[in-house]
């Protein structure tokens, strides 16, 4: 639990610290492009707190290359 | 000091090995054992044939499209959407595989050495090091590289120079019992484990680049030499049934180092040279996804990311290495697929339409 926090916090600081100097800089698009990959690690960090059963990339990975792994040796 | 922006080739050698070696060491041998039985220092041999295909494949690449990184090469054949899209699997590759590592290391490092540590301790650290490297960037990774690489190989050589009394030559009969095919199996999955294709996202940055396609070549044939000792030693020393068995055999086979009663309990050894080797792999990982998410969105600025993308693979290492059995068996069934898919399909796909283009463009050329 103390592990997720700490990641918890890490986001909130990263957001904070580069949000500002992104705004700085006056790079639009690596503003966006930031707030969607900061999103998508909070997302992340949600669905493993919540401890989401589907939440397995290597299973989404295994589903996608059945078809694949059938022709391998 | 000099302001250095490019890679020497030696530095591209010392990333090349590095990255080849990496996990490797520790794991490759276990599952080789388990497919080709006494056979698997052939298929160790076959897998160094298949690497240097492999990186042969990915020169071609360099060669079509020069001064391009991996990701630029994707938009320059495919075209802007699906390059891109290309990427975007790329990246999410890289980001597995990146958390699948550091699971990996965590799982070593708390069930072998330090078993009381939380794992996410460990993972965190080593983390902590890829991310400082990130923000620094992958000249002063080449650097770093270029300081540890005399420890790892002084290292390697005092474990094979220490081991090599155990060794009952026995141990490595029969030879191809069971034939060619199980050594060409092993030998294909190992060779999916060296994710030589990263290099191409750095190779741009070499001074020099035909001294710079040789010591790629160069890399992965030592960094392959490398694992190929390992596993003989593991053979000739643990026997058939105790590296199949080990999920660390490289790490088992150093707990065997006993010279006069003395010179002994030195697996530090191995767990050194992997760390040091397991480092650059990582952040090499880490750099090429900061490179690709430049490429892909247009980014100004690369290090808003790093801290997300470090949460983002902490995370995935917590999903993914969930226990040894579950990995282990994706790993055997499913891993070999998808890592085939963008170690050699696509590249392949990539260079021969690459080639067309080329060949097409300048033949319009000409004519008009």
């Amino acid at each position: 639990m103390i592990w997720n926090v700490v990641l918890l916090v890490v986001l909130v600081i990263c957001l904070i610290v580069e949000v500002r100097r992104i705004i700085q800089q006056k790079f639009k698009r690596d503003l966006i492009v930031f707030i969607a990959v900061w999103g998508l690690a909070v997302v992340c960090l949600t669905a493993h707190m919540l401890e989401l059963p589907g939440f397995k990339p290597l299973d989404w990975i295994a589903a996608v290359t059945q078809p694949i792994n059938k022709l391998m040796p | 000091m000099t302001n250095q922006k490019e890679l020497s080739p030696r530095q591209l050698f010392i990333l090349t090995f590095s990255l080849t070696v990496g996990t490797s060491i520790l794991v490759t041998p276990a599952g080789m054992a388990q497919a080709a039985r006494e056979d698997a220092w052939l298929g160790s041999l076959v897998s160094l044939v298949i690497n240097i295909i492999m990186a042969v494949i990915y020169l071609l690449m360099i060669r079509l499209y020069p001064g391009k990184t991996l990701f630029e090469i994707h938009e320059a054949v495919l075209g802007k959407i699906a390059g891109k899209v290309l990427n975007l699997l790329y990246l999410f590759y890289f980001l597995i595989l990146t958390g699948t590592l550091l699971g990996n290391l965590g799982f070593f490092i708390s069930s072998e050495i330090m078993p009381e540590t939380p794992i996410e301790a460990v993972q965190g650290l080593f983390l902590l090091s890829a991310v400082i490297c990130a923000r620094l960037g992958v000249i002063i990774l080449a650097r770093v590289g270029e300081l540890m690489f005399p420890f790892i190989l002084i290292l390697f050589l005092v474990l094979v120079l220490a081991l090599s009394p155990q060794i009952e030559w026995t141990y490595i009969l029969p030879v191809m019992e069971e034939g060619l095919m199980p050594i060409l199996k092993a030998g294909f999955h190992a060779s999916m484990f060296q994710e030589l294709i990263v290099m191409v996202v750095f190779f741009s940055l070499v001074n020099g680049q035909g001294e710079g396609k040789k010591a790629l070549i160069k890399g992965s044939v030592a960094g392959g030499a490398v694992l190929t000792v390992i596993v003989i030693l593991s053979i000739l020393i643990l026997g058939i049934e105790q590296t199949e068995n080990s999920t660390f055999p490289a790490f088992a086979l150093a707990k065997t180092i006993n010279v006069g009663n003395f010179f002994q309990r030195v697996e530090g050894i191995l767990i050194t040279m992997w760390v040091m080797t397991f480092f650059v792999k990582i952040s090499l990982l880490f750099l090429a996804m900061l490179q690709g998410l430049q490429t892909v969105f247009g980014l100004q600025l690369q290090t808003p990311f790093i801290y997300p993308l470090a949460v983002m693979f902490i995370i995935v290492s917590w999903n993914t290495y969930i226990n040894t059995i579950y990995v282990a068996d994706i790993i055997q069934n499913s891993w070999v697929g998808y890592a085939m898919l963008h170690l050699l399909a696509i590249p392949l796909l990539i260079v021969c339409i690459g080639y067309f283009k080329t060949k097409w463009l300048s033949s319009k050329a000409s004519a008009s």
